[in-house]
Protein backbone atom coordinates (compact mmCIF):
# COMPACT_ATOMS: atom_id res chain seq x y z
CA UNK A 1 0.00 0.00 0.00
CA UNK A 2 1.45 3.53 -0.75
CA UNK A 3 2.52 5.01 2.02
CA UNK A 4 0.79 8.75 0.35
CA UNK A 5 -2.67 6.85 0.08
CA UNK A 6 -3.10 6.59 3.90
CA UNK A 7 -5.64 9.25 5.61
CA UNK A 8 -2.77 12.36 7.16
CA UNK A 9 -5.11 14.32 7.67
CA UNK A 10 -7.63 11.92 9.73
CA UNK A 11 -4.44 10.50 11.79
CA UNK A 12 -2.88 14.42 12.51
CA UNK A 13 -6.25 15.26 13.76
CA UNK A 14 -6.40 12.44 15.85
CA UNK A 15 -3.42 12.28 17.54
CA UNK A 16 -3.80 15.97 18.09
CA UNK A 17 -6.97 15.11 19.76
CA UNK A 18 -5.96 12.48 22.08
CA UNK A 19 -2.72 14.54 23.12
CA UNK A 20 -4.47 17.73 23.76
CA UNK A 21 -6.58 16.53 26.93
CA UNK A 22 -2.80 15.32 28.27
CA UNK A 23 -1.34 18.70 27.71
CA UNK A 24 -4.27 20.18 29.52
CA UNK A 25 -4.25 19.08 32.53
CA UNK A 26 -0.15 19.52 32.48
CA UNK A 27 -0.91 23.21 32.03
CA UNK A 28 -3.37 23.35 34.84
CA UNK A 29 -0.99 22.09 36.97
CA UNK A 30 1.73 24.39 35.95
CA UNK A 31 -0.97 27.21 36.38
CA UNK A 32 -2.05 26.24 39.93
CA UNK A 33 1.78 25.03 40.93
CA UNK A 34 2.96 28.50 39.69
CA UNK A 35 0.55 31.36 40.28
CA UNK A 36 -1.78 29.69 43.38
CA UNK A 37 -0.51 27.11 45.79
CA UNK A 38 1.79 24.17 45.43
CA UNK A 39 3.34 21.34 48.17
CA UNK A 40 7.04 21.17 48.83
CA UNK A 41 9.06 18.78 51.19
CA UNK A 42 11.32 20.41 53.82
CA UNK A 43 13.40 18.88 56.12
CA UNK A 44 16.75 20.10 58.00
CA UNK A 45 17.76 21.85 61.04
CA UNK A 46 17.40 25.16 60.44
CA UNK A 47 14.24 25.51 61.18
CA UNK A 48 13.95 22.93 64.27
CA UNK A 49 11.75 22.90 66.27
CA UNK A 50 8.74 24.80 64.04
CA UNK A 51 9.50 22.51 61.07
CA UNK A 52 10.83 18.58 62.03
CA UNK A 53 14.42 17.35 61.17
CA UNK A 54 13.27 14.55 59.52
CA UNK A 55 10.87 15.66 56.49
CA UNK A 56 7.69 17.94 56.75
CA UNK A 57 5.05 18.00 53.81
CA UNK A 58 3.76 21.27 53.91
CA UNK A 59 1.65 23.44 51.27
CA UNK A 60 3.32 26.91 49.99
CA UNK A 61 1.06 29.92 49.05
CA UNK A 62 2.12 31.55 45.70
CA UNK A 63 0.09 34.24 45.88
CA UNK A 64 1.50 36.30 48.71
CA UNK A 65 5.17 36.96 47.50
CA UNK A 66 3.26 37.73 43.96
CA UNK A 67 1.66 40.58 45.17
CA UNK A 68 4.42 41.57 48.03
CA UNK A 69 2.14 40.61 50.73
CA UNK A 70 5.02 39.17 52.69
CA UNK A 71 5.16 40.54 56.29
CA UNK A 72 7.42 39.80 59.18
CA UNK A 73 7.32 36.39 60.84
CA UNK A 74 6.31 34.56 57.84
CA UNK A 75 7.81 31.52 56.64
CA UNK A 76 9.09 31.43 53.29
CA UNK A 77 10.72 29.42 50.62
CA UNK A 78 13.71 31.20 49.42
CA UNK A 79 16.28 30.35 46.33
CA UNK A 80 19.83 30.33 47.52
CA UNK A 81 21.74 33.67 46.76
CA UNK A 82 24.73 31.38 47.60
CA UNK A 83 23.90 28.42 45.35
CA UNK A 84 20.82 29.14 42.74
CA UNK A 85 20.14 25.63 42.36
CA UNK A 86 19.43 25.24 46.18
CA UNK A 87 15.74 26.29 47.99
CA UNK A 88 15.99 26.81 51.42
CA UNK A 89 13.07 27.39 54.00
CA UNK A 90 13.33 30.58 56.57
CA UNK A 91 11.57 33.04 58.76
CA UNK A 92 11.12 36.45 57.34
CA UNK A 93 12.68 38.88 60.35
CA UNK A 94 12.69 42.12 58.62
CA UNK A 95 11.38 43.91 55.89
CA UNK A 96 13.07 46.72 53.47
CA UNK A 97 13.99 49.63 55.63
CA UNK A 98 13.73 47.56 59.48
CA UNK A 99 16.66 47.59 61.58
CA UNK A 100 18.01 44.30 62.63
CA UNK A 101 19.57 43.21 65.41
CA UNK A 102 21.27 39.50 65.31
CA UNK A 103 23.91 37.54 67.15
CA UNK A 104 26.95 36.83 64.83
CA UNK A 105 28.04 34.00 67.03
CA UNK A 106 24.62 32.55 68.49
CA UNK A 107 27.20 31.18 71.12
CA UNK A 108 28.61 34.51 72.50
CA UNK A 109 25.97 36.63 74.11
CA UNK A 110 27.79 39.85 73.49
CA UNK A 111 28.33 39.75 69.75
CA UNK A 112 25.70 42.18 69.05
CA UNK A 113 25.22 43.46 65.54
CA UNK A 114 22.69 45.60 63.84
CA UNK A 115 21.91 46.76 60.12
CA UNK A 116 19.71 48.15 57.98
CA UNK A 117 17.82 46.64 55.57
CA UNK A 118 18.11 47.96 52.07
CA UNK A 119 15.75 48.77 49.69
CA UNK A 120 14.22 45.46 48.35
CA UNK A 121 15.13 43.39 50.51
CA UNK A 122 14.25 40.92 53.29
CA UNK A 123 16.13 39.77 56.38
CA UNK A 124 15.28 36.08 56.22
CA UNK A 125 16.98 33.83 59.82
CA UNK A 126 16.12 30.65 60.79
CA UNK A 127 14.34 29.54 63.79
CA UNK A 128 17.22 27.27 64.96
CA UNK A 129 20.17 29.95 65.25
CA UNK A 130 22.83 27.51 66.26
CA UNK A 131 22.42 25.54 62.87
CA UNK A 132 21.17 27.94 60.15
CA UNK A 133 23.23 29.18 56.98
CA UNK A 134 20.85 32.12 56.72
CA UNK A 135 21.37 36.19 56.65
CA UNK A 136 23.38 36.43 59.21
CA UNK A 137 25.67 35.17 56.80
CA UNK A 138 24.69 36.39 53.35
CA UNK A 139 23.13 39.31 54.59
CA UNK A 140 19.56 40.40 53.19
CA UNK A 141 18.22 38.58 50.11
CA UNK A 142 16.50 40.33 47.27
CA UNK A 143 12.63 40.05 47.57
CA UNK A 144 12.71 38.33 44.11
CA UNK A 145 14.74 35.27 46.05
CA UNK A 146 11.15 34.89 48.10
CA UNK A 147 9.46 31.73 45.76
CA UNK A 148 6.30 31.36 48.28
CA UNK A 149 5.13 31.39 52.06
CA UNK A 150 4.59 28.11 53.36
CA UNK A 151 1.21 28.30 55.52
CA UNK A 152 0.03 24.48 56.47
CA UNK A 153 1.16 21.48 57.30
CA UNK A 154 -0.09 17.96 55.50
CA UNK A 155 2.83 15.67 56.91
CA UNK A 156 3.39 14.09 59.62
CA UNK A 157 -0.24 13.85 60.59
CA UNK A 158 -0.06 14.34 64.17
CA UNK A 159 0.72 18.04 63.42
CA UNK A 160 -1.50 18.94 60.71
CA UNK A 161 -2.88 21.88 60.50
CA UNK A 162 -1.99 25.92 59.44
CA UNK A 163 1.44 27.21 60.66
CA UNK A 164 0.65 30.17 61.90
CA UNK A 165 3.37 33.34 61.67
CA UNK A 166 4.76 34.45 64.38
CA UNK A 167 6.94 37.70 65.11
CA UNK B 1 -27.03 28.45 19.87
CA UNK B 2 -25.68 31.44 20.69
CA UNK B 3 -24.47 30.64 23.96
CA UNK B 4 -23.16 27.36 22.89
CA UNK B 5 -20.67 29.21 20.43
CA UNK B 6 -19.68 32.00 23.56
CA UNK B 7 -19.35 28.94 25.35
CA UNK B 8 -16.51 27.41 23.00
CA UNK B 9 -14.59 30.29 22.07
CA UNK B 10 -14.27 31.26 25.51
CA UNK B 11 -12.65 27.58 26.40
CA UNK B 12 -10.53 27.84 23.52
CA UNK B 13 -9.25 31.17 24.28
CA UNK B 14 -8.84 29.71 28.27
CA UNK B 15 -7.17 26.44 26.46
CA UNK B 16 -5.10 28.76 24.50
CA UNK B 17 -3.77 31.22 27.63
CA UNK B 18 -2.94 28.41 29.58
CA UNK B 19 -0.96 26.48 26.80
CA UNK B 20 0.74 29.90 25.71
CA UNK B 21 0.98 30.80 29.20
CA UNK B 22 3.03 27.52 30.61
CA UNK B 23 5.49 27.24 27.49
CA UNK B 24 6.61 30.67 28.11
CA UNK B 25 6.95 30.16 32.10
CA UNK B 26 9.17 27.21 31.42
CA UNK B 27 10.54 27.07 27.84
CA UNK B 28 10.72 30.04 25.95
CA UNK B 29 9.03 33.89 26.14
CA UNK B 30 8.54 37.45 24.42
CA UNK B 31 9.77 40.35 26.41
CA UNK B 32 10.13 43.92 25.03
CA UNK B 33 13.18 45.67 25.96
CA UNK B 34 12.88 49.44 26.81
CA UNK B 35 15.33 51.84 27.73
CA UNK B 36 18.40 52.88 26.33
CA UNK B 37 20.98 50.75 28.31
CA UNK B 38 21.91 48.30 25.91
CA UNK B 39 22.25 50.13 23.14
CA UNK B 40 23.91 49.49 20.78
CA UNK B 41 22.71 45.91 21.29
CA UNK B 42 18.88 46.48 21.80
CA UNK B 43 17.07 49.62 20.80
CA UNK B 44 19.53 51.04 18.92
CA UNK B 45 17.39 53.61 16.28
CA UNK B 46 16.32 55.42 19.75
CA UNK B 47 17.11 58.53 21.12
CA UNK B 48 14.88 59.18 23.98
CA UNK B 49 14.67 56.71 26.73
CA UNK B 50 10.58 56.62 26.47
CA UNK B 51 9.11 53.59 25.22
CA UNK B 52 7.56 53.62 21.99
CA UNK B 53 5.87 50.53 19.71
CA UNK B 54 9.90 50.41 18.09
CA UNK B 55 10.83 48.69 21.16
CA UNK B 56 13.12 45.65 20.54
CA UNK B 57 11.41 42.51 21.46
CA UNK B 58 13.33 39.52 22.65
CA UNK B 59 13.39 35.73 22.85
CA UNK B 60 13.97 34.89 26.45
CA UNK B 61 14.70 31.01 27.07
CA UNK B 62 14.62 29.33 30.50
CA UNK B 63 16.18 26.07 29.58
CA UNK B 64 19.47 27.78 31.67
CA UNK B 65 17.51 27.90 34.53
CA UNK B 66 17.75 23.78 35.50
CA UNK B 67 21.49 24.10 36.06
CA UNK B 68 22.21 28.09 36.32
CA UNK B 69 25.14 27.74 33.96
CA UNK B 70 26.42 31.01 32.25
CA UNK B 71 29.07 32.39 30.90
CA UNK B 72 30.87 35.84 30.86
CA UNK B 73 28.68 37.79 27.32
CA UNK B 74 25.64 36.41 28.13
CA UNK B 75 22.31 38.88 28.12
CA UNK B 76 20.11 37.67 30.66
CA UNK B 77 16.86 39.02 31.94
CA UNK B 78 16.63 39.41 35.84
CA UNK B 79 14.65 40.37 38.51
CA UNK B 80 15.91 43.83 39.99
CA UNK B 81 17.26 43.18 43.46
CA UNK B 82 15.42 46.86 45.08
CA UNK B 83 12.25 45.84 43.37
CA UNK B 84 11.13 43.11 42.51
CA UNK B 85 8.23 43.81 40.37
CA UNK B 86 10.65 45.02 37.76
CA UNK B 87 12.77 43.29 35.24
CA UNK B 88 16.16 44.37 33.32
CA UNK B 89 18.09 43.04 30.88
CA UNK B 90 21.95 43.18 31.24
CA UNK B 91 25.05 41.45 29.51
CA UNK B 92 26.85 39.13 32.37
CA UNK B 93 30.54 40.38 32.62
CA UNK B 94 31.98 38.23 35.30
CA UNK B 95 31.11 35.11 37.08
CA UNK B 96 31.67 33.73 40.96
CA UNK B 97 34.95 33.97 41.03
CA UNK B 98 36.26 36.27 38.92
CA UNK B 99 38.22 39.56 39.62
CA UNK B 100 36.92 43.00 38.78
CA UNK B 101 37.61 46.88 38.70
CA UNK B 102 35.07 48.46 40.43
CA UNK B 103 34.02 51.51 38.27
CA UNK B 104 35.59 54.67 40.30
CA UNK B 105 37.76 53.47 42.55
CA UNK B 106 40.95 51.44 42.62
CA UNK B 107 39.65 48.59 44.31
CA UNK B 108 39.10 44.82 42.99
CA UNK B 109 36.21 43.02 43.80
CA UNK B 110 36.05 39.14 43.58
CA UNK B 111 32.38 38.42 42.70
CA UNK B 112 30.93 36.24 46.27
CA UNK B 113 29.59 32.39 45.00
CA UNK B 114 26.25 32.41 43.70
CA UNK B 115 26.42 35.78 42.25
CA UNK B 116 27.67 37.44 38.81
CA UNK B 117 28.65 41.26 37.71
CA UNK B 118 25.65 42.66 35.48
CA UNK B 119 26.29 45.70 32.88
CA UNK B 120 24.15 47.29 30.13
CA UNK B 121 26.11 47.59 26.89
CA UNK B 122 25.57 51.34 27.04
CA UNK B 123 27.67 52.81 30.77
CA UNK B 124 26.40 56.26 29.82
CA UNK B 125 22.79 54.96 30.31
CA UNK B 126 22.37 52.14 32.73
CA UNK B 127 21.55 51.23 36.34
CA UNK B 128 23.34 48.01 37.30
CA UNK B 129 26.06 46.45 39.15
CA UNK B 130 27.93 49.54 39.25
CA UNK B 131 25.71 51.06 41.53
CA UNK B 132 23.87 48.03 43.30
CA UNK B 133 27.40 45.57 42.69
CA UNK B 134 26.89 41.83 42.49
CA UNK B 135 23.40 40.14 41.99
CA UNK B 136 22.41 36.60 43.25
CA UNK B 137 22.62 34.15 40.05
CA UNK B 138 18.79 33.20 41.18
CA UNK B 139 17.98 36.44 40.24
CA UNK B 140 17.87 35.27 36.89
CA UNK B 141 14.73 34.50 35.07
CA UNK B 142 16.24 33.80 31.42
CA UNK B 143 18.55 34.12 28.75
CA UNK B 144 18.14 36.57 25.61
CA UNK B 145 18.92 34.89 22.60
CA UNK B 146 17.66 36.64 19.94
CA UNK B 147 15.81 39.74 18.45
CA UNK B 148 12.57 38.62 16.91
CA UNK B 149 11.09 41.91 16.74
CA UNK B 150 10.70 44.56 14.34
CA UNK B 151 11.41 42.14 11.52
CA UNK B 152 14.29 44.15 10.23
CA UNK B 153 16.74 43.56 13.04
CA UNK B 154 15.75 39.90 13.34
CA UNK B 155 19.59 39.43 11.95
CA UNK B 156 21.24 41.23 14.48
CA UNK B 157 21.07 39.06 16.97
CA UNK B 158 24.24 37.16 16.90
CA UNK B 159 25.46 40.30 18.44
CA UNK B 160 25.98 38.69 21.31
CA UNK B 161 28.19 35.91 20.44
CA UNK B 162 30.50 38.39 19.00
CA UNK B 163 30.84 40.65 21.72
CA UNK B 164 31.56 37.99 23.81
CA UNK B 165 34.74 36.42 21.42
CA UNK B 166 35.67 40.24 21.63
CA UNK B 167 35.87 40.33 25.39
CA UNK B 168 37.83 37.32 25.54
CA UNK B 169 39.88 38.64 23.15
CA UNK B 170 40.28 42.24 25.62
CA UNK B 171 40.87 39.83 28.44
CA UNK B 172 42.97 37.84 26.50
CA UNK B 173 45.67 40.73 25.83
CA UNK B 174 45.80 42.10 29.47
CA UNK B 175 49.36 42.87 29.51
CA UNK B 176 49.71 44.28 33.88
CA UNK B 177 50.31 40.74 34.48
CA UNK B 178 46.90 39.97 36.03
CA UNK B 179 45.88 37.54 33.61
CA UNK B 180 46.11 33.96 35.32
CA UNK B 181 44.12 30.94 34.60
CA UNK B 182 40.64 31.18 34.70
CA UNK B 183 40.72 34.36 37.13
CA UNK B 184 40.93 37.78 35.54
CA UNK B 185 40.32 41.21 36.05
CA UNK B 186 38.18 42.96 33.52
CA UNK B 187 39.15 45.82 31.95
CA UNK B 188 35.65 47.77 31.57
CA UNK B 189 36.86 50.15 29.60
CA UNK B 190 38.49 48.36 26.64
CA UNK B 191 35.09 45.69 26.61
CA UNK B 192 33.18 48.93 25.79
CA UNK B 193 35.41 50.32 23.34
CA UNK B 194 35.02 47.02 21.04
CA UNK B 195 31.22 47.54 20.89
CA UNK B 196 29.64 44.61 18.02
CA UNK B 197 28.06 47.40 16.18
CA UNK B 198 31.75 48.06 14.51
CA UNK B 199 32.25 45.02 13.82
CA UNK B 200 29.14 43.41 12.35
CA UNK B 201 28.67 45.68 9.60
CA UNK B 202 25.20 47.02 8.19
CA UNK B 203 25.05 44.00 5.61
CA UNK B 204 25.30 42.19 8.92
CA UNK B 205 28.93 40.22 8.24
CA UNK B 206 29.46 38.28 10.86
CA UNK B 207 33.12 37.98 11.31
CA UNK B 208 34.46 34.80 12.68
CA UNK B 209 36.76 34.20 16.21
CA UNK B 210 40.16 34.98 14.41
CA UNK B 211 38.98 37.89 12.14
CA UNK B 212 37.54 39.29 15.78
CA UNK B 213 40.70 38.37 17.27
CA UNK B 214 42.73 40.06 14.45
CA UNK B 215 40.53 43.15 15.07
CA UNK B 216 41.30 43.29 18.89
CA UNK B 217 44.70 43.04 18.07
CA UNK B 218 45.10 46.10 15.57
CA UNK B 219 42.53 47.98 17.86
CA UNK B 220 45.23 47.32 20.62
CA UNK B 221 48.08 48.55 18.48
CA UNK B 222 46.44 51.61 17.69
CA UNK B 223 45.75 52.37 20.99
CA UNK B 224 49.40 51.72 22.19
CA UNK B 225 51.41 53.81 19.18
CA UNK B 226 49.17 57.12 19.44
Amino acid sequence: MNILQLPWRTIAKEAFDRTLPFVNVFCCLHFANKYICSSAHTFGPSMVPTLSLTGDLVLVDQISTRFGRIKNGDIVLVRSPVNPRKVITKRVTGMEGDQVTFLEDPNDKNSYKTVTIQEGHVWVQGDNIYASTDSRIFGAVPYGLLCGRIFFRIWPLNSFGSLSSQS
Amino acid sequence: MGSRLLWKVTRNVLTGGLIGLTISDRYAGIAPVRGLSMVPTFNAGHSTSVGSSTDDHVLVTRFCLEKYKFAAGDIVIYRSPSDYKEKQVKRIIALEGDWINVPNSFETLQIPRGHCWVEGDNPANSVDSRSFGPIPLALIEGKVTHIIWPPQRVAISYQGWVCLSLQQCAIAYEKDGKCKEGKFVLERRKIHKYLPIQLAGPDGHNPSDTQAIQFDRLQIAGEESS
